[in-house]
């Protein structure tokens, strides 16, 4: 019994019937633009896209993969701070007169091999050593102010530069490799077993030695370790002492005596750095130990060892990580302060 | 059967009859006309365009204020060490607070059948919303680097293996406010569905009709419509319900989680939430006088209602002047030497004035509602509840500022002193407030008329044809 | 590459492309947008495709990478590293002293300043083995005072009325322009402040010779004049007094502050300190020193005295006459006088008992007491103090010579007079600056128009400058040579460490152009010890001084003797308001634009960027004068108005303001009229006269009224009563204390060693427990002083399962026996962690940023306590207390930071990961020591995400001057973010990488902090706990040490070691008894609780302020259950509605309500 106005204006404004059709239309298409916002906004932030490839030009053209590549110029030769500080400095413009510079552009009298003296490439570099004017090389790796990485750390403790600047003795322009964000430091440092290498092979870009090397260099490492950990005990009871024979021993607290807690008087106690050691090198050192007299001589050791055939980079990174003590710190004021 | 007396003031107490929840002898067609006329009538009075004015001007000013902060720092208020949290904190939790009694009154009241909420809920939860929205403000704005407020929401990055301290309350707050927000939005909105259809059957221009056409999203009240919007009713009433105690608990986990003397006490969930319903319902109650009064809706907000709310609000005071004894006692009893000069420096100390300011109006004004007289005379009640809220500010700056002003060590004990940008962040919030509740009212049924209807007096089936046919010339 | 270009100092958010400034700054890719290189593997054009990029990511990849330039050498020396610091030694004047330092440099930029071990003034053995000699405030600063952006950038020559810019050229072209040498230096007068460079004497010497007619005079406001023209009319003889109170028993300070403002401050200190330890001095079986100050303002050796007697300065002269006279008797009566008469009487008699037989009255004193009298003192009281010091048979006290000089009164006074002659046409005044500090009645201003043409040779321009024609730039002592003799006579010579950032000559160099000499500053500094091999230079420029040069002290005979002047005055003072002149952080206004020493809070006040007068309370309400309110003071007719702070303990009718403040032309920070910058204090030259230039006797002062904010980081006086009251009760629970009496009956007991045992170890107490088969457990080690403690049961460590590293566990002691307070540690920390400086209004708001805060408790008698009269004591305690973060191990503010800004190390240092906080403030309310610090606004000038374009104080060129002194291992905070003490985590993060590139271990010891390096007296220790054998590890199983707030179970890294005192006994206390009069009683009665332990941790003693258990009556019953005894004023009426309260709800607490005084 409504009035007709009422009915009137219901009649009229009933929404058409493909409005419903355009509703589920209209959330489909939105799901979909959220959707590729979504990858969109994941990528374009995503470090590996933000950081990766910063490839400046520089002033001078200078190819990483013919100095360091071919000519196998040591890293160091040039960035001579990376083992001291945190910063592994740009040589000076006198580094690259050395073989640049011509006959006596660096130091009086020098007689230095004059490579490439007319090259249009290295006029920037004459014309520094002449007005002493620095060169202005661009910065490719950058990290935000508020983090202090330190390279000396690193490179001391075995970590190679390939790990952190990728293959750059292989780059013609330097580029930045890795992401280099919070995230990928971190991972590195909850697991840096395949990051350590043998010391003297940091800057060896290339060591990737296969199955075989990798036994041999472990059986390297473990005699330097035991070098370094296991002190010199004399083994037979031969009155002359000249030739009473020695051999170094490592020490282990047999399970059931547990380890003291620092003991007040030597808080740094080297029993407790070898007892560590064996633990983790040889699971439960007392299969190692052949004689069962608590020690495990070298002979005992590289004889439990030999029989595990493959030898990936985690067990040498293990064992260089237990000799020198390497466990990288994962609290913040490592890099923030 | 409502007695004669009852029809026209149904606050007097009959044991056997149940008193009339609609007076004016209205029927259907009279509720929802009341109701719409507000929207359709011939415009609001004029007092409505004032306070939507004075409201929005004090609205820029807000936001006016919260640009500058934003520009500047949080130095523009007066916080300072050790006084860290100011008068943004003590905004916060008062208005969250507030939010509180909407959401009582329409989803608890609901499922304990207290069908005299059926005309205050709709205006009760919109309150909510816009208290919510207030609040949620003052916490975004009032942490020192606003750009980075998305870390504290868990997005997983490929930057920082980093997730936000899921042991802070303060990261408990931005889930408790938030879902609040959301829930009570989607309750509110979804009950206010009916109405709007009935709106969209009574616009008179092309936007009126677009607008409530498609926020009723195309109800037609079939029995089907009826049926799930019942059972979505009953489930969203369930779901609501924790969230009252729950939220404020948590906002309250603020103060008690820490270790500042004043701060550390576990009755703080408890006294928290009877002081958020306390405000909450002081809040409705200052609303909802004056609307009745200037949308003519007397007949549906009756003063039977306000009475009830006059209880639950003294009944919700007492438990706050406990909740003060209590906290005194067991600072006593504890023996702890930093809680007691606590509290003794609450009562004596540099901000004595505001806690006596915080008794009296919390815990002594609100005993006026033992008598029938104020319980029912309007323009008593919003005095009374005007103190009340002023009590409840009181009591969050109480506990805020004077505690952190003086704990453990007397060499950092410095006195708060707001400024300027303090004072107009208050009066702006409050701006925002009425000036959302004013559009609420002209533009959204502010009365629930479906359920208001099933509740009407003759629903009861009045055998009594006598009051019937007294109806139709009421 | 070279980093000290794009040095990191601030972290920024992408979309602000700054212009370059002077200096490269970084940007730093925080939240970029756009995106270039695709993942590995596909192109960069076919991943475009791929996606459809959309416009916007076109728009926005252009600007993904910027190019920053990596500068390096071109020939690098070959001993330097990039990007590290190195140590040079180097010995400047500066401010009035001789400051032997060693300064780090970060890419040869001096970035901070620190004591020269090897110089005895500062290093010496007490220094805790630091490998860093102890500073005062102003050397920390000085390293801010090169990089003042106010400084002159050039000579400037006066063109009209304003300054044209000119270089060294032009002003020696316009020298030689005088033709001085022409005219054998006729109208030329040389106006210089002191120095006691021999290079500048030898030049001066030229100078006299070549210009026969020039006239030389030399003037500096502060001076000891009064204590060599004391010792002149003692001996003779013009010397210096050289104090040594390493086994001192007795010290008697007339109004003398050795602690703090005296030449060798430092030496004093640790000497100090030395005679304080309690566990060696029980070891050697004798008493610690006893130190009695007699002074008029409360100066930091009155805080730090056994018993200070308020006294009027002018009095002190008749005072030390009556002493004297005393003296003589005991010595006389061969044994110790009896005390009675009035308590001026009985005291004088102790202070001669004292000085006369020691403090142990058996062995007699040996000659280990000795009186110091201060340098603002009249001469009489130097001559009566030596003659004091004869009588004794003082062995702590020598003279050394030193040269002849007129009094710099006089010569100001004839410099005056020969300007005003008119025969004076051009006057060369070096340093200084005469307009400002010169005394007003001589109108030096004036005397200076009359002169044509005058040059200025300062560090930056001041008001004496713009009086000027030219002006020539003064190099600090950081960017030039010059040497300089200190107060113990050893030769030190100062290297620069910089090339003159601005230009900027030496004076050595000025005087060589004046006289037509051409060498550089080096030649001339060389010239004049050219005695010197070259390899005994470089060996001195290394050590910084001459090994050995020191002045042998003089053998003096016996003084003499004062004709014996009134000894009774003193006791009865007159009622005329007195005004000294005292010292302050600014030395003589030349430091105003130092942010640093005008923002660190005063030792006693804890006032900052003010100079206000110190008021006795009883003076105050008789002038009517109120805190934080104006007062006016008149001296013959001049007068000026200065802001009031109320100091209970400052002698009565006796008023104090410092001098250097008030300057009108000094730069951003110390106010300049043309910048509109209102000037930081209060300019009292005008009322500094030459007749009373340190002590104005009778002056009119009363209060104005008008309102003055003072700006202080601890508002005593804004705390009422209720407050003040539980600070008494509070304080001793926080800073434990007890006499030396108490600790040796407990060492005796406990450790086995009676004092009778002569051999003395010597070591550490670590042998204390030698004969205990293991050091006994934290919890059974006995704890002194045992009735401090609260009664909490330490419920066992909840701590967390934090797996510790073994290597190391950073912790840090602090020990309150030998720290004065002087907050030297304050600024040490502030120029090492790149702190900024807020201002006073900040200040004002408690805003201030110091890490490190000095705790001051101002605590009167017991009796005047309960009597509600707290200000009214007339000789209260002042105790203070070093607190910075404790890096507790389970951190409350770790808790709650919902962004895990703040996280705990494996190493125990509670990490602040500035660049992760948002600034939600929480952490900061929940730490109970209150050590975070927000940075409210844009205190340093870091760009942040959004900001006004003039929200910067500075210019950018500016900026970048100034963010030179920054250190850049240390991250600069912007807006918005928490900081907090971190143990100066860079050093240890940078020491920690050294040790492992060298393949060692950190030692215990090896890592310090900044506060640890400066402390004077080595109060703070640093170390790894984990290493027993660290000095941290020894002094944190002292007997005496405790955890402030132990009851809240932090697992506080951060020890105290309880501080001793060493009272008399037999001293007379003023105090209050029941009926509130005034009565005198020795101290043993006046303090019960302290030194009484027979049984050691029982609580028999009377004082009832601790037992817990006694507070039974004190309960807070349910507040609305107020009764009248409330004051009325604060009850509206619809208070008094809750009588007729329904009463179901109280069931429980009735009982009726006491509060405001706690009733006993």
């Amino acid at each position: 019994m409504a009035t007709d106005a009422n009915t009137s204006q219901l009649n009229d404004f009933v929404f058409p019937s493909w409005i419903n059709k355009i509703i589920i239309l209209g959330l489909a298409c939105g799901g979909l633009f959220g959707g590729y916002a979504a990858t969109v906004g994941f990528f374009a932030t995503h470090p590996k896209v933000i950081n990766v490839g910063h490839m400046p030009e520089q002033p001078i053209p200078f190819s990483h993969a013919l100095h360091a590549g071919k000519l196998k110029l040591d890293c160091r030769y040039c960035h001579n701070t990376v083992e001291k500080a945190a910063h592994a400095a740009i040589p000076p413009s006198a580094t690259c007169g050395n073989c640049h510079g011509g006959k006596d552009r660096v130091k009086p009298g020098a007689t230095l091999a004059a490579v490439h003296l007319k090259s249009e490439k290295l006029a920037p570099l004459r014309e520094s050593l002449e007005t002493d004017t620095p060169v202005n090389w661009l910065r490719v790796h950058e990290l935000p102010g508020f983090v202090y990485f330190n390279h000396s750390a690193h490179v001391t403790r075995g970590v190679s530069c390939v790990e952190c600047h990728g293959r750059i003795d292989k780059m013609e322009v330097v580029y930045q490799a890795k992401e280099l964000s919070m995230k990928w430091c971190l991972d590195c440092h909850r697991n840096p077993d395949e990051a350590i290498r043998p010391f003297d092979q940091v800057t060896n870009l290339g060591w990737n030695p296969d199955k075989e090397e990798l036994k041999t260099i472990y059986m390297e490492e473990l005699e330097k370790a035991f070098e370094k950990l296991a002190p010199q005990v004399s083994v037979d009871a031969n009155p002359v002492p000249s030739e009473r024979k020695s051999e170094r021993r490592l020490f282990f607290y047999p399970d059931g005596e547990d380890r003291p807690e620092f003991t007040a008087s030597k808080w740094r106690d080297t029993k407790t750095h070898q007892d560590n050691f064996a633990k983790l090198i040889f699971g439960d050192p007392k299969l190692a130990d052949e004689n069962s007299d608590n020690e495990i001589s070298l002979q005992e050791a590289v004889a439990f060892l030999d029989t595990k055939s493959d030898y990936t980079r985690k067990d040498l990174g293990q064992l260089l990580r237990a000799t020198h003590k390497i466990n990288p710190n994962q609290s913040c004021s490592t890099c923030h302060r | 059967m409502a007695t004669v007396d009852q029809k026209n003031d149904n606050t007097i107490e009959d044991p056997g009859t149940r008193a009339p929840l609609v007076l004016g002898g209205l029927d259907y067609k009279g509720v929802t006309d009341t109701v719409s006329n507000v929207a359709f009538g011939e415009g609001p009075p004029r007092i409505w365009y004032v306070v939507l004015g004075i409201s929005t001007l004090l609205m820029g000013m807000l936001f006016g204020c919260v640009g500058h902060l934003i520009m500047t720092g949080v130095g523009v208020w007066g916080n300072n060490n050790p006084v860290f949290w100011g008068w943004p904190i003590v905004n916060f939790v008062f208005w969250v607070g507030i939010g509180h009694a909407g959401t009582l009154i329409s989803a608890i009241l609901f499922l304990l059948r207290q069908n005299w909420r059926t005309s205050i809920n709709r205006a009760a939860e919109a309150m909510t919303i816009f208290a919510v929205v207030c609040a949620g403000l003052f916490p975004g704005v009032h942490i020192g680097r606003v750009w980075s407020f998305y870390w504290l929401f868990p997005i997983p990055t490929e930057h920082l293996a980093m997730w936000p301290n899921f042991r802070s309350p303060l990261l408990w707050d931005v889930f408790a406010v938030s879902t609040y927000a959301t829930v009570s939005l989607l309750f509110w909105y979804m009950g206010m569905v009916p109405d709007i259809a009935t709106f969209r059957d009574r616009a008179k221009n092309k936007i009126q009709r677009l607008a409530y056409g498609v926020l009723s999203l195309g109800w037609t009240g079939s029995a089907r419509h009826w049926h799930r919007y019942e059972m979505a009713y009953v489930i969203l009433a369930a779901l609501a319900t924790p969230l009252v105690l729950s939220v404020h608990t948590i906002v309250s986990f603020d103060f008690a989680v820490s270790q500042v003397p004043g701060w550390h006490t576990t009755i703080f969930p408890p006294y928290f939430v009877a002081g958020a319903i306390f405000s909450g319902f002081a809040m409705v109650v200052t609303l909802m006088v004056p609307a009745r009064e200037l949308f003519g809706l007397k007949n549906l907000i009756t003063s039977r209602h306000l009475e009830n709310m006059n209880k639950i609000i003294m009944a919700t005071g007492l438990m706050v002047g406990l909740a003060y004894g209590i906290e005194f006692f067991i600072a006593w009893y504890g023996g702890n030497p930093y809680e007691q000069f606590a509290f003794v420096n609450r009562a004596f100390g540099s901000y004595w004035w505001a806690y006596w300011i915080m008794v009296s109006c919390n815990v002594l004004i609100p005993q006026l509602f033992w008598f029938k007289f104020c319980r029912t005379n309007p323009w008593v009640m919003v005095g009374i509840c005007l103190f009340v809220n002023v009590g409840m500010w009181f009591e969050r700056f109480v506990i805020t500022i004077t505690s952190l002003s003086r704990d453990f060590l007397p060499s950092s004990w410095a006195y708060f002193t707001p400024t300027p940008i303090d004072i107009m962040m208050l009066i702006g919030s409050f701006g925002l407030f009425f000036t959302l509740f004013t559009l609420f009212c002209r533009f959204l049924p502010m009365v629930a008329m479906s359920e208001v209807k099933g509740v009407l007096p003759h629903e009861e089936h009045d055998e009594d044809s006598s009051g019937h046919s007294e109806h139709e010339e009421a | 590459m070279n980093t000290s270009e794009s040095n990191q100092f601030s972290f920024r958010s992408i979309d602000e492309l700054e212009d370059t400034p002077e200096f490269q700054e970084f940007l730093t890719r925080e939240f970029p947008k756009g995106v270039d290189e695709p993942p590995d593997g596909l192109s960069r054009r076919r991943w475009l495709h791929l996606m459809g990029a959309s416009a916007v990511l076109a728009s926005v990849s252009g600007c993904r990478f910027e190019n920053k330039k990596i500068t390096p050498y071109t020939f690098r020396p070959e001993d330097r590293i990039p990007g590290t610091t190195r140590t040079f030694a180097t010995t400047i004047e500066w401010a009035g002293g001789v400051r032997p330092l060693y300064v780090t440099s970060y890419d040869s930029r001096p970035i901070k300043a620190d004591g020269n071990p090897l110089h005895p003034e500062c290093g010496g053995s007490a220094r805790n083995r630091a490998p860093k000699g102890s500073s005062d405030l102003i050397s920390q600063a000085a390293v801010l005072d090169l990089y003042d952006p106010d400084r002159s950038r050039s000579c400037l020559e006066k063109v009209g009325r304003s300054f044209a810019p000119r270089n060294w050229s032009d002003f020696s072209g316009a020298v030689q322009g005088l033709e001085l040498l022409g005219n054998q230096g006729k109208g030329l007068t040389v106006l210089s402040e002191p120095t006691t460079s021999q290079t500048v004497q030898r030049l001066k010497k030229n100078l006299l010779e070549k210009l026969p007619q020039a006239k030389w005079f030399e003037y500096s406001p502060i001076s000891d004049d009064h204590e060599q023209a004391g010792l002149k009319s003692a001996f003779g003889k013009s010397l210096r007094a050289q104090h040594n109170l390493e086994n001192a028993e007795v010290v008697l300070c007339l109004d003398a502050d050795p602690l703090r403002y005296h030449r060798s401050a430092l030496k004093l200190s640790k000497a100090w300190a030395k005679s304080r330890i309690p566990d060696v001095a029980v070891m050697a079986g004798r008493p610690i020193s006893r130190l009695y100050c007699v002074e008029s303002q409360f100066s930091l050796t009155g805080v730090n005295a056994d018993h200070r007697w308020p006294m009027k300065s002018s009095a002190i002269a008749s005072f030390a006459e009556a002493l004297r006279q005393q003296v003589d008797k005991a010595r006389e009566k061969g044994q110790m006088l009896d005390v009675e008469g009035t308590v001026d009487e009985q005291r004088l008699a102790v202070l001669a008992n004292e000085l006369v037989f020691g403090t142990t009255q058996k062995a007699g004193s040996q000659g280990r007491t000795v009186v110091i009298a201060g340098a603002h003192q009249p001469p009489v009281v130097h001559h009566l103090a030596a003659v004091l010091n004869d009588a004794i048979g003082s062995k702590l006290v020598s003279y050394t010579a030193i040269p002849e000089s007129t009094s710099n009164i006089s010569s100001i006074k004839e410099a005056v007079a020969e300007l005003n002659s008119g025969n004076t046409e051009h006057l060369l005044m070096i340093g200084g600056n005469p307009v400002f500090d010169a005394p007003s009645d001589l109108k030096f201003k004036s005397a200076l128009s009359s002169v044509k043409n005058k040059i200025h040779f300062s560090v930056s321009r001041n008001e004496t400058t713009d009086e000027c024609s030219w002006h020539a730039n003064m190099g600090h002592p950081f960017e030039v040579w010059s040497d300089s003799v200190a107060s113990d006579g050893s030769v030190g010579i100062g290297q620069p460490m910089i090339e003159p950032l601005f230009g900027a000559k030496s004076t050595a160099e000025l005087l060589a152009t004046v006289i037509g000499v051409s060498a550089d500053g080096l030649e001339l500094v060389r010239e004049t010890y050219v005695d010197l091999s070259d390899e005994a230079w470089n060996q001195t420029v290394h050590n910084g001084f001459i090994a050995n040069s020191f002045a042998s002290s003089v053998a003096v005979g016996a003084p003499t003797a004062v004709a014996p002047g009134d000894s009774t005055t003193w006791m009865s003072p007159s009622e005329a308001i007195e005004l000294v002149f005292t010292n302050s952080n600014l030395y003589d206004g030349r430091l105003s634009n130092n942010g640093w020493l005008q923002e660190v809070p005063d030792s006693v006040t804890k006032v900052a960027w003010d100079n206000p007068v110190m008021i006795n309370p009883k003076t105050a309400k008789l002038i009517g004068a109120k805190q934080n309110e104006k007062i006016t003071i008149e001296v013959d007719g001049d007068t000026i108005e200065a802001p009031v702070f109320i100091q209970p303990g400052q002698a009565e009718n006796s008023i104090s303001i410092a001098i250097g403040y008030g300057r009108r032309k000094v730069g951003h920070v110390g106010g300049s009229i043309e910048k509109n910058l209102p000037p930081v204090g209060i300019d009292v030259s005008s009322v500094r006269k030459s007749n009373h230039w340190n002590i104005v006797d009778d002056v009119k002062a009363s209060g104005t009224g008008s309102r003055y904010r003072l700006s202080s980081t601890q508002d005593h006086h804004a705390i009422d009563l209720t407050g003040k009251a539980e600070i008494g009760n509070r304080w001793d629970r926080l800073i434990y204390e007890d006499t030396f009496d108490s600790y040796k009956k407990f060492a005796k007991k406990v450790i086995g060693r009676d004092d009778s045992s002569s051999e003395s170890k010597g070591d550490t107490i670590q042998d204390f427990f030698a004969d205990e088969e293991e050091i006994p457990e934290k919890e059974e080690r006995p704890h002194w002083p045992g009735h401090h403690h609260l009664h909490f049961e330490n419920v066992e460590m909840i701590r967390r399962s934090w797996d510790y590293s073994k290597e190391a566990k950073w912790g840090m002691s602090i020990d309150l026996a030998k720290c004065t307070g002087c907050s030297a540690c304050v600024v040490a920390c502030q120029a090492e962690n790149n702190i900024a400086i807020v201002g006073k209004d900040q200040v004002s708001r408690g805003r201030e940023l110091h890490w490190m805060r000095i705790d001051r408790y101002l605590v009167s008698h017991r009796s005047y306590q309960d009597a509600g009269r707290i200000l009214e004591d007339p000789e209260p305690i002042v105790r203070t207390q070093p607190v910075t973060c404790h890096h507790c191990e389970n951190a409350p503010c770790e808790q709650v930071c919902p962004v895990a800004a703040t996280v705990h190390s494996d190493e125990g240092l509670n990490d602040m990961v500035y660049n992760r906080c948002i600034g939600t403030r929480y952490c900061g309310n929940n730490c109970p020591y209150k050590v975070r610090r927000f940075n409210y606004l844009n205190y340093s000038n870091a760009t942040t995400f959004v900001k006004y374009p003039w929200a910067d104080t500075l210019s950018q060129s500016d900026i970048a001057v100034e963010s030179l002194a920054m250190n850049p291992e240390v991250t600069i905070r912007s807006r918005g973010v928490m900081e907090k003490c971190t143990y100066c985590v860079q050093r240890i993060q940078n020491t920690k990488i050294k040790a492992k590139t060298e393949g060692r271990e950190v030692g215990g010891n090896e890592i310090t902090t900044a506060c640890q390096d400066c402390c004077p007296t080595g109060a703070i220790v640093f170390g790894n706990l984990a290493d027993p054998a660290s000095q941290v590890s020894t002094e944190q199983i002292d007997v005496r040490a405790y955890v402030l707030l132990d009851e809240l179970n932090l697992g506080q890294r951060t020890k105290y070691l309880a501080s001793i005192i060493n009272p008399n006994p037999s001293w007379p206390v003023l105090t209050l008894n029941a009926a509130g009069e005034t009565v005198v009683q020795p101290y043993e009665k006046a303090f019960p609780e302290k030194g009484h332990h027979e049984k050691h941790g029982d609580e028999k003693h009377g004082d009832e302020k601790h037992g817990d258990e006694k507070h039974g009556d004190e309960k807070h019953g349910d507040e609305k259950h107020g009764d009248e005894k409330h004051g009325d004023e604060k009850h509206g009426d619809e208070k008094h509605a809750d009588e007729k309260h329904a009463d179901e709800k109280h069931a429980d607490e009735d009982g009726e309500e006491k509060h405001g005084k706690d009733e006993k």
